[in-house]
């Protein structure tokens, strides 16, 4: 399916936004994390304070999707979190998860699907202070020692 | 008895229209004419000049409210054709205004004479009805699709719900995903209360409703499809229903690929109830000249 593809930058323009009476952009990211746009979107834009979305560039959107299992579940949202993140970032991410998980959850529908797939009971748990490491991970996450995605991967594959 | 209401536009035998009434003077509210009220304020809150579309509204409006169907649906969407202002508004309530449950439209759909279509990949629908906890098992999606297509693994007509992955708790209905399923979804928190058919024509209207604990079922066409005898409280999910996808904690996901010609939200409906439905949108949709 061929979409009109957007920068992080613009895609932050249009959220929100209308394009036409009662109607609103709505970004979405596809299989490698780039964001885009529907050419009916585009097409039907009469709101002059974005008429440059007529100007973006077309190609092809694979649609993610719904992970099945476990293992789709990490995966995806593991190529997700690469996509967008620098590797430095993306371990400190993988770390930060267990102070931060909240803020995370809400700001992508994929986070949702790690943070089932990680299962909270199994990680820690949510306290009035927040998510607390379960202590048997804690020296993995705390120690130096950045618990990257494949050690997630392998954590939930010989656990399940 | 009628205090800041007491006169309206002759809309009339008098062969005038909404837009152009006839020369006959305004008449009082004693005096209405053949147009149902919730038909005028609809047509005029979402601007219909087209004499058949006015006509058709009314007599949607009309049907819905002899038969007493208009009392068990909250949200009405008639999909009337034009344009996302045309389509927006409810017509039980159709104020401009989330809470009358007005709609706005996100990503990608296209409005037209035949109805709104959404493309499976972004476009949807936001109600903003948000079921209160008295929709427990007594709840329906009803919805008219005009073509025949079939969808992905989990492409959600309508609904709302907290888990993609399992679809608990909620609220969904699915109108033929592959393998030819047919899905209504009615859940509590921990099990899903499904009700499934097999369908082979996504055309149609279908409707979706739980009228007991133990009783959820699909119509097509005014006839049973599917029934759920399973005894199971329903749990709703309260959290704004999404059309043309789910809504979850607040996303829109899990899009489907399909134009519908006339959408409600409501109370659960009957054998009897689904048949009435079903002769008025369908008369509804030959007055449009796109019935399915």
């Amino acid at each position: 399916m061929m979409m009109y593809q957007l920068t992080s930058n613009q895609r932050d323009l249009l959220v929100e936004k209308t394009f036409a009476p009662y109607s609103y952009f709505n970004p979405v990211y596809d299989v490698n994390g780039f964001w885009f746009i529907s050419p009916q979107e585009v097409e039907q834009c009469i709101n002059e304070e974005f008429l440059w979305v007529k100007d973006l560039p077309l190609n092809e959107f694979t649609q993610p999707s719904p992970p099945q299992n476990r293992q789709q579940k990490v995966d995806f949202i593991t190529s997700y979190m690469r996509s967008e993140l620098t590797d430095n970032e993306f371990r400190h991410f993988i770390s930060d998860v267990r102070d931060h998980f909240i803020d995370y959850l809400y700001q992508s529908e994929t986070l949702y699907y790690w943070f089932e797939s990680s299962n909270s009971t199994d990680w820690g748990d949510f306290t009035q202070d927040g998510f607390k490491t379960n202590p048997i991970y804690r020296g993995q996450m705390v120690d130096g020692v950045y618990p990257r995605a494949e050690y997630v991967i392998f954590f939930l594959n010989s656990r399940f | 008895m009628f205090a800041s209401f007491t006169e309206r536009l002759n809309f009339g035998m008098g062969g005038g229209t909404v837009s152009q009434p006839s020369t006959f003077p305004t008449r009082p509210i004693s005096q209405l004419g053949n147009f149902n009220t919730f038909a005028v304020n609809f047509i005029n809150a979402a601007g219909i000049t087209d004499p058949t579309q006015q006509s058709a509204i009314n007599q949607l409006a009309t049907g819905l409210v002899v038969t007493g169907l208009m009392d068990k649906l909250v949200a009405i969407y008639p999909f009337v054709g034009g344009t996302a202002s045309t389509h927006a508004y409810n017509l039980k309530d159709p104020r401009n205004l989330d809470a009358a449950f007005r709609l706005t439209f996100s990503g990608g759909i296209t409005h037209s004479s035949s109805g709104v279509w959404f493309n499976g990949s972004n476009g949807f629908a936001n109600t903003f009805w948000v079921p209160p906890l008295y929709f427990n098992n007594n709840m329906s999606f009803a919805l008219y699709s005009t073509q025949n297509i079939v969808g992905g693994s989990f492409p959600v007509d309508i609904g709302t719900f907290q888990n993609t992955s399992n679809g608990l708790p909620g609220q969904a209905a699915y109108i033929r995903r592959s393998g030819n399923d047919c899905l209504g979804n009615f859940t509590s928190w921990t099990v899903a209360g499904s009700v499934t058919g097999t369908v082979t024509d996504a055309r149609g209207l279908y409707v979706f409703t739980i009228t007991a604990n133990n009783l959820r079922r699909i119509y097509r066409n005014g006839s049973i499809l599917a029934t759920s005898t399973t005894t199971l409280d329903q749990n709703v999910y309260p959290q704004a229903t999404y059309i043309g996808c789910g809504n979850y904690a607040g996303t829109a996901a899990l899009f489907s690929f399909r134009e519908f010609a006339f959408v409600s939200i409501g109370f659960g409906l009957n054998e009897t109830d689904n048949a009435l439905l079903y002769n008025i949108i369908q008369a509804y949709q030959q007055t449009l000249n796109r019935s399915v």
